[in-house]
């Protein structure tokens, strides 16, 4: 490439193209996973809770095995979970290539990650306030969804936001096995090709939606804190 | 209202952390009642009060509070129970994010019981109650410690109990708040029935609202007695330091440099202390001695409190006179004021002599 490929039009618009269609697959991927992990994470971070020592389901036997679960999965470098349980992925979606083949390691390579967030995050819940709602007659339903849930909500935000935020790079790894989106766009052309012009693209697109990200996430934790 | 029998609370049994954090405590608190539990830290006062609503089982005892026994009841009964139970607590704990309001309504929308509507009667009705009509939509965080534990109290009193715990819930104030705080649950008791149960490890609030008083040292209650007779009569040493903290008693300080004798001999002063209870504390007791005896009496300290809203009033004083007629003057004494006390005799003379 040269000097003169970024004053051609032509080639702008076809890399424009280019561009647009791997940020919304990177956006598809990286909604779809985060949408999925918080939706499996926040009940394993409150199963996770609840079964740990002072709390009202306490289960040694069953916290630890569930922890060593979760913590031996969030030890998979996820560049190897991905290659590793591509026979999953087949299994799910029927093919192990594309953003929703993507998806599956995504998804799982960042629940215990985002489960063990969400415990710590409840964790910071005073005990006191359980005690009250206790006091008050009410169900270890009713104090997960109407204590602990809400009361942790800045930080659960705060995890949410850096849970996307992980994603987001992940979804750019996932690219180099073929997982679509602007990782794949960067190795296929920014690399094997030698357009540093798309290289860079790429990464300020990336770097934009971290902190479009962090910025609603940012905003939602201030408008939920009121401590 | 409430009846504890034999109550025994052990953690970690059968292991080198095992605490005997209350030994076989039987008490039995009666309806409209405010029972005060007063201890040192760590004398399992907060362990009491928690069997009481069974937010700690006991590990062995009964439990029975308005003639239902807690102790073999299922979770859902207890939880049922538990809305005849209020509580507050030493550090409020009020949801930080909802408002006032909302903390007030939380029990009642728990309970499931109630419209919406009917909820937020009540609550405005509650916070009418605690004097916090204009700060509903507020949050707890931009309240004062004096009005989030009035938001404690609406919310503990939301589902009509006809029970309220309160585990050190004045320790976090200033004492004007305390007062206050008091005052407010002085004046609910009477318009709720409610029968109030407080934990405490300030004097000053048993003398300012309680019926009786339990001394509990160690998981065992060591002195049980109405407030009156706990402030004028202690009798176990750790009562009397209790007492001491907020009456003082003994010696005046006037005589810390006095060669005090406890046995009269010619010539000494007789050392006393008057102790004037109920609605004769103001009444011209001294004047009158001197006048009936003859005897000189000057006083050397004195104070008057009050234990609830009886008046009572300490005071030393030092008679002149012959061996005759102090004695005459005592005797003149123990007919007027609730109690006289011979400290000693000192051979000082008067300031004015030297
Ligand atoms: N959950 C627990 N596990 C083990 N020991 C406990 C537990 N709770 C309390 N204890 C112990 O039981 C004893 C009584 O504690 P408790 O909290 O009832 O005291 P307290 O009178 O309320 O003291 P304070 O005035 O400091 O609040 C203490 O020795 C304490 O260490
Ligand atoms: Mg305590």
């Amino acid at each position: 490439m040269n000097a003169s490929s970024f004053l051609n039009f032509d080639a702008w618009s076809r890399i424009g193209g280019l561009l647009w269609n791997a940020s919304l697959e990177t956006l598809y991927m990286v909604f779809v996973s985060s949408a999925v992990c918080i939706v499996v994470g926040v009940p394993l971070g409150v199963i996770l809770l609840v079964t740990s020592k002072g709390y009202f389901w306490y289960s040694p036997r069953f916290y630890n095995v569930l922890a060593a679960v979760v913590n031996a999965l969030r030890s998979v470098p996820f560049i190897i979970l991905m290659v590793a349980i591509i026979p999953l992925t087949k299994l799910i979606v029927g093919t192990s290539i594309g953003t929703t083949a993507a998806i599956v390691p995504l998804t799982i390579g960042t629940i215990p990650f985002i489960g063990r967030l969400v415990e710590t995050s409840l964790r910071t819940v005073p005990h006191g306030l359980i005690e009250a709602a206790q006091s008050m007659g009410a169900s270890p339903w009713q104090i997960v969804r109407r204590v602990l849930i809400p009361e942790a909500m800045p930080e659960l935000i705060q995890n949410f936001t850096i849970t996307i935020i992980v994603i987001i790079g992940f979804s750019a790894m996932a690219g180099t096995i073929g997982g679509g989106g602007l990782g794949d766009l960067a190795i296929r052309y920014g690399y094997m090709r030698f357009r540093a012009d798309v290289m860079i693209s790429t990464v300020v697109i990336l770097i934009a939606m971290v902190q479009i990200v962090q910025w609603i996430g940012d905003y939602l934790t201030r408008m939920c804190d009121h401590r | 209202m409430i009846k504890l029998s034999h109550i025994v609370k052990t953690y970690n049994p059968n292991t080198p952390q095992e605490v005997k954090a209350l030994r076989d405590i039987s008490l039995q608190i009666n309806k409209g009642e405010i029972f005060g539990v007063i201890g040192l830290s760590g004398a399992g006062k907060s362990t009491l009060i928690r069997i009481i609503n069974m937010l700690e089982r006991p590990t062995s005892g009964q439990v029975e509070v308005n003639g239902q026994d807690l102790t073999n009841m299922s979770d859902n009964e207890l939880r049922a129970a538990r809305r005849h139970i209020g509580m507050i607590f030493q550090n409020f704990n009020l949801l930080s994010s909802a408002t006032v309001r909302d903390n007030v309504a939380f029990p009642l929308q728990l309970a499931r019981t109630q419209s919406k509507a009917e909820i937020d009667k009540r609550v405005t009705e509650l916070l009418a109650m605690v004097e916090l009509s204009d700060k509903a939509d507020m949050y707890p965080a931009q309240l004062s410690g004096g009005q989030k534990q009035r938001v404690g109290i609406a919310r503990a009193l939301a589902s009509n109990p006809e029970v309220l715990l309160c585990d050190e819930a004045t320790s976090a104030l200033d004492p004007k708040t305390t007062s206050s705080i008091l005052a407010l649950l002085t004046s609910l008791r009477r318009k709720l029935n409610l029968t109030i149960v407080i934990i405490t490890h300030q004097m000053e609030v048993i003398k300012e609202c309680c019926d009786r008083v339990a001394v509990i040292d160690n998981g065992m209650i060591t002195e049980l007695g109405s407030a009156t007779e706990i402030f004028i009569d202690p009798k176990q040493a750790l009562t009397k330091r209790l007492v001491s903290a907020t009456v003082r008693r003994g010696l005046p300080e006037l005589l810390r440099h006095t060669k005090v004798v406890s046995e009269y001999h010619e010539g000494a002063k007789a050392i006393i202390e008057l102790l004037f209870l109920g609605p004769k504390a103001d009444a011209p007791v001294i004047v009158d001695v001197a006048k009936e005896c003859a005897v000189s009496i000057s006083i050397l300290s004195g104070s008057i409190d009050h234990i609830q809203n009886d008046p009572f009033g300490i005071i030393a004083v030092e008679i002149d006179g012959s061996r005759a007629e102090i004695e005459r003057a005592i005797a003149a004494f123990k007919q007027r004021v609730h109690k006289v006390e011979v400290l000693g005799y000192d051979e000082r003379k008067q300031l004015s002599e030297l």
